[in-house]
């Protein structure tokens, strides 16, 4: 079974042609992916039909088995925080909440994620703080409010909130596009690493190819989409 | 249902992290709810107060003018009469068969900027004011005798006098009246409080009235003339005109009898006026003011809970990527609408409790002088039917309107998806 599986894949949002046609794609569980399409190819929207923000028009969207589309509204809500984390380009994080209590978000929603999280032993909390440590971010970081930090330490939080609770995928849209080429570089080790020890299946969705050669596999967006329709896909 | 604590805490820090914003816009919506409720308690304690002030009297007669205005200074001591009635009208009504007791009242003095009252010193024994509750002395005693005063309650703790202090009238109201200098009073007595107009009166009988008034004329002392306190009691001291009498009959029933009695009164034109009535006279004219005052301020309270919407919403789009964070890790459309309307509502539902205590504080702070210089006795109690209305339409109004941040915040949750289009 493979961890995310699209079939004959069909999206248009509101009252626009479609901007998304993907006859097959599939991630196998623990496989690292790198997507490569520039803006306006439908990265974004594709990684929120994955993540049941969205839902297809027609075909099918399967994570884990589980037909998206089958799954009520808030049945698809509960499953994206039990088994998917997301980092975003930037302003991952809660600007009102400490770093900790960022990290522990997916904790607070989903009772499965916060029982993973203290099978690692103890509590959450002790994840979270593992986590990070392994993130390289410093102990005196993690109480303060999460918008004292810098780009790269946020970003690097965020991952940990991904990762928490081990989560079977993670979605990451341009994480490094706000980061200095160095920083990139760093971080980008960091993210396949830890999805690796995790087990995590990682989808990484990028217009930048350079980035591309530490993954399993690398796919093109423009090829895999049928529908061409300029600039249809919002960024 | 997990996750609504979460998201309750979630809210609270939210609204935390813009609490510049949210705090000026609450104060704005707990002031306006502070200003209705605290116009909504003068306007029915104002009603109490006024009902309180007069029972058991059937009749208050005075010189023909408005009934309203007899009321006002003959109970609520509130101006002044244009024109007194002659010594043998009020004699003429006390003699009719129909007639219980009278009380003739000479005003027009005051001390300290307190009214004085000229009457009998039956007044103590038949005065009915409440439900039909009579009149206490707290110290002392009613007075006997010439230049002695019964201070009311409100009198004697403002300007801290007790039984033995000597005090001196000023002819006419006002800061700078004239002085009856030369005749001072001995304070004989001091009332319980009442909670009404007697509260803050100085009381003495009517021929020490006359005394203090023998050498004068027009207001003025007559220059020259000097007649010491205790050669007055040589002259004839029944006075030659009072203010106003207040009536009480043996039976109600004869109450329009003696009322066309006493407009029908030859030797000088006389109006009697039922005290219900008049009251009722005085409620129509207040109405007037107390609906145009609570339009206002709700009005007021209209005005501010648009502008708590209004910043709520335009705090919206900064807070796009704040809800594409939620939605990712699991809070649904639903959710984040269920947030801004609890955002909303709970802004709403903390200026009404800061505005109901402000306006407690208020009683506390301003209650005792306004009872002091116009008798209205504010109450420090749980809020009444009609505050709990307001506090009511408010949360309520405030809720309804929140709906439209959470609205937009709903569908901007659902276009956005994860990536917000900023």
């Amino acid at each position: 079974m493979s961890l995310v599986e699209l079939t004959d894949l069909r999206y248009a949002w509101p009252r626009q042609r479609p901007c998304l046609e993907i006859g097959h794609f599939a991630l196998a569980a623990g496989e690292t992916v790198f997507l490569h399409g520039p803006s306006g190819s439908g990265k974004s929207t594709l990684l929120a039909l994955i993540a049941g923000v969205n839902v297809a028009g027609t075909g099918q969207v399967r994570v884990l088995g589980e037909d998206l589309a089958r799954l009520s509204p808030s049945g698809r809500d509960r499953f994206r925080v039990d088994h998917i984390g997301i980092v975003f380009q930037q302003f991952n994080l809660l600007p009102y909440l400490s770093v900790l209590e960022n990290v522990l978000l997916p904790c607070r929603f989903s009772a499965l994620r916060r029982q993973r999280a203290q099978a690692e032993g103890g509590r959450p909390e002790a994840a979270a703080r593992r986590l990070l440590a392994g993130l390289d971010l410093a102990p005196e970081l993690w109480e303060r409010p999460a918008s004292r930090l810098s780009v790269g330490q946020q970003q690097r939080v965020a991952l940990a909130r991904a990762l928490i609770g081990r989560p079977a995928l993670i979605l990451a849209d341009e994480p490094t596009s706000a980061l200095d080429a160095a920083r990139q570089r760093a971080f980008l080790e960091l993210l396949t690493e830890e999805c690796k020890r995790a087990g995590a299946g990682l989808l990484f969705v990028s217009h930048d190819l350079r980035l591309a050669e530490r993954f399993g596999r690398v796919e093109d967006l423009t090829r895999l989409n049928r529908a061409q329709a300029e600039a249809a896909c919002a960024a | 249902m997990r996750g609504l604590s979460a998201l309750l805490a979630l809210a609270f820090r939210s609204a935390w992290n813009r609490r510049l914003t949210l705090g000026l816009t609450l104060t704005a919506v707990c002031l306006s709810v502070t200003l209705l409720l605290s116009i909504e308690r003068l306007r029915v304690d104002a009603r109490t107060s006024f009902t309180q002030a007069v029972s058991g009297t059937d009749l208050i007669v005075g010189a023909r003018a408005s009934p309203l205005q007899l009321l006002l200074y003959a109970v609520f001591r509130v101006g002044g009469a244009t024109q007194e009635i002659g010594w043998e009208a009020a004699a003429a009504i006390d003699r009719h068969p129909a007639v219980a007791w009278t009380l003739p009242l000479a005003l027009g003095d005051s001390h300290r900027g307190f009214p004085v009252l000229g009457t009998p010193a039956r007044y103590f024994e038949v005065f009915r004011y409440g439900d039909r509750q009579p009149l206490v002395f707290a110290a002392g005693r009613p007075y006997a005798g010439l230049y002695e005063a019964v201070l009311g309650v409100e009198v004697a703790e403002r300007l801290g006098y007790q039984v033995g202090d000597r005090i001196t009238l000023a002819h006419g109201g006002g800061e700078f009246a004239p002085e009856h200098a030369d005749k001072p009073f001995t304070v004989v007595g001091v009332l319980a409080r009442t909670g009404t107009p007697v509260d803050r009166t100085v009381h003495v009988s009517l021929e020490s009235i006359e005394a203090i008034h023998l050498d004068w004329q027009g207001g003025a002392p007559i220059p020259g003339l000097n007649i010491p306190p205790e050669l007055a009691t040589k002259f004839d001291l029944t006075p030659k005109t009072v203010t106003a009498v207040l009536v009480g009959l043996k039976s109600r029933a004869q109450v329009f009898a003696m009322q066309r009695w006493v407009q029908d009164y030859r030797a000088e034109p006389l109006m009697a006026v039922l005290p219900g009535v008049a009251l009722d006279q005085l409620w129509d004219l207040l109405a007037i003011g107390e609906r145009s005052l609570l339009t206002i301020s709700a009005l007021v309270a209209g005005v501010s809970l648009v502008g708590l919407v209004a910043v709520i919403l335009a705090g919206l789009n900064e807070r796009r990527r704040e809800l594409a964070i939620l939605r990712s890790v699991g809070a649904g459309p639903r959710r984040v609408l269920f947030l801004l309307l609890l955002e909303g509502a709970g802004l709403t539902l903390a200026a009404c409790v800061l505005g109901l205590l402000l306006s407690l504080a208020l009683v506390l702070a301003v209650g005792p002088w306004l009872a002091a210089y116009s008798g209205i006795h504010l109450q420090l109690t749980w809020p009444h039917a009609a505050q709990w209305a307001w506090l009511g339409a408010v949360f309520a109004v405030g809720t309804l309107a929140s709906l439209i941040p959470a609205w937009r915040a709903y569908r901007l949750s659902l276009a956005d998806g994860l990536t917000p289009h900023v």
